[in-house]
């Protein structure tokens, strides 16, 4: 059986993406905010060795470059990823071209894939653009390969999570406005009702004399769980990880996180491809 | 048989919006669905086009089930909906190629389809312009080259000259009459019954959801009565007093409306008995000065039907 994974909506998403002079603009301010969170934190782990005490180990430099980009492109792509899919249904029903869509041999799955793998496409677009810099990281030392696989793989993972949050928005809201305004309070509270809630939990233990490492709630903190990651990749390099915490409890940190954010993303998905079946409960 | 519906309907909640709709359409055939805003014609299009499920009803377009088999039954419907919905930022053969694509039509296929969509719809010259840049009349035919690109039977149409201005309409209406010749079949909309008239084999006459009439036009004036409107003049008061009384002995005079020494009156019958009529004035001494008889136009039956329906 030939299996047909050509999916209209990706390249024409891309060309008219590609066709408007925002694109471009668009990374070049990501890569400038880059650059100069870069510059200033480099500038200050040189200076730090420089007048400190570590005068002789470069691999520290290479750490603060590559955490400051990791950490500050993790936020953007948080920014980014549901505004590109927030629009990704609304607008069409914005232009009056969902229902022609779905008059098509197009199945409601291959649209919202359609259009979810489009907005993924100009995030993983960005990932590329910002590989030279992550260079500069590995000049310095302390930096594996392997770390700056993990930090793209996390990356994915929260564009697919905050992507598919976006999208289900844009199935439910008319309006693209109202759909991005949605998307975003519902990432922000999920980023911050984890740590409310986690040092809520943390709290509560301590009056009882209980002080685990770890909140059960931050297991849902894509954050906490990206940094745990980043750690894990790390800590062959540098022998220890941001938390002190065990390799395993790190592990199981990124484990449920993204198990949670690949449930997250299903449901999501599923909750919008029905959402804009018009023929739903029938057989297609 | 291309399209038949089976009592076809739909609610929304409590609202019938659609009341056990039954069209047949044949092959080459323009149908027309005729009512006012609101009388269902959007909803049965849509339903139709399986962007909607009914309540209620079967639909079948070439022996498929549209709600059994919306997949298949997509393959045969060419939808082309009232309003624009195009992507401003495609070039005219860009956007036509990308629902050739969302058709499955095989690549190899595209380029001299979209050549000869394009020149059907006299659109050839636009074709690497982009679609924001087209007129209003343009963007409707290219609409129309969008919803033929997978060679639909069945084409259906939702108000596809409103907006237009005299000339694009004439263009829409030499287009589709170019489409029925090549064997399509066409269900078309529109709230004005003369405007389908003169390009449908057959029209449905829908109100509030109903089918009220259907059939070619002379069946439609059939069943409506081919009304006409009789204005008599009398010589004297007397006469007209005679006159009226004649009238109400006929069959064919309906609501009778005194002006003067006129009488209009609503008249049912044919020329046949018309004269009848006439003669029976004769043998009553009726002296007439005047006597005109004017034909309703289907205008004034649709507004008619519509207004007695509501």
């Amino acid at each position: 059986m030939k299996i047909k994974l050509n999916n209209p909506i990706i390249s024409s998403e891309m060309k008219i993406r590609m066709r408007s002079w925002r694109s471009p603009i668009a990374l070049l301010v990501y890569i400038f905010i880059l650059v100069v969170f870069l510059l200033i934190f480099a500038s200050m782990a040189l200076s730090t060795m420089r007048y400190g005490y570590n005068t002789a180990d470069y691999s520290e430099v290479g750490l603060v470059i590559f955490y400051t980009l990791s950490i500050v492109q993790f936020f953007i792509i948080v920014l980014v990823a549901p505004a590109s899919t927030a629009g990704a249904i609304s607008s069409e029903r914005e232009k009056q071209t969902l229902d022609l869509l779905l008059c098509t041999q197009m199945s409601p799955t291959k649209i919202v894939l359609g259009k979810l793998v489009s907005s993924l496409l100009w995030i993983l677009l960005m990932f590329i653009a910002s590989i030279p810099l992550y260079s500069i990281a590995f000049l310095f030392g302390g930096v594996t390969p392997m770390a700056v696989v993990t930090v793209m793989l996390y990356y994915f993972l929260v564009s697919l999570a905050a992507g598919s949050i976006g999208m289900f928005y844009s199935t439910v809201f008319k309006r693209t406005v109202t759909s991005s305004i949605m998307a975003y309070l519902t990432i922000f509270l999920i980023f911050v009702l984890s740590l409310v809630i986690g040092y809520a939990e943390l709290f509560f233990l301590s009056q009882r004399n209980v002080y685990p490492d770890f909140a059960n709630a931050f297991y849902f903190n894509p954050f906490i769980a990206f940094l745990g990651a980043m750690s894990l990749a790390l800590q062959g390099a540098t022998g220890t990880n941001i938390f002190s915490v065990t390799a395993f409890q790190l592990k199981t940190l990124v484990a449920v996180n993204v198990v949670f954010l690949l449930l997250l993303s299903a449901l999501a998905l599923l909750t919008s491809i029905s959402r804009i079946n018009p023929l739903k409960g029938r057989k297609r | 048989m291309l399209l038949k519906t089976v009592n076809l309907t739909k609610y929304y909640g409590h609202f019938l919006a659609l009341d056990k709709l039954n069209i047949e359409v044949r092959e080459g055939e323009i149908y027309g669905f005729v009512g006012p805003n609101g009388a269902g014609k959007t909803t049965a299009m849509k339903i139709l086009a399986c962007l909607m499920n009914a309540s209620a009803g079967e639909a079948y377009i070439d022996g498929i089930s549209i709600m059994q088999n919306p997949a298949k039954a997509k393959k045969l419907i060419g939808y082309m909906p009232d309003f624009f919905g195009v992507y401003d930022n495609l070039k005219v053969d860009e956007y036509l190629e990308f629902y050739a694509d969302a058709h499955n039509v095989p690549k190899s296929e595209r380029a001299p389809l979209i050549e000869d969509l394009l020149q059907l719809v006299n659109l050839s010259d636009k074709k690497d312009k982009y679609v924001d840049t087209l007129s209003r009349g343009m963007k409707q035919r290219l609409c129309l080259a969008r919803s033929l690109i997978h060679d639909p039977k069945l084409l259906i149409l939702d108000e596809p000259a409103s907006g237009m201005d005299p000339q694009a309409r004439a263009e829409m209406k030499f287009i589709l009459k170019a489409l029925k010749a090549q064997g399509k079949s066409i269900l078309i909309s529109s709230h004005i019954l003369p405007e389908l008239s003169e390009m449908c084999d057959r029209v449905c006459i829908l109100s509030r959801g109903k089918s009220v009439v259907s059939g070619n036009m002379d069946e439609i004036m059939e069943a409506m009565g081919r009304r006409a409107k009789i204005t008599i003049g009398f010589l004297t008061d007397e006469d007209l007093q005679n006159g009226v009384a004649v009238m109400r002995t006929n069959d064919y005079v309906g609501q009778m409306v005194r002006e003067g020494n006129k009488v209009e009156a609503v008249f049912n019958g044919t020329d046949e008995d018309m004269s009848k009529l006439i003669k029976a004035f004769a043998l009553s001494d009726v002296r007439i000065v005047s006597i005109s008889k004017t034909v309703q136009s289907l205008e004034q039956i649709f507004l008619e039907v519509i207004g007695n329906e509501n």
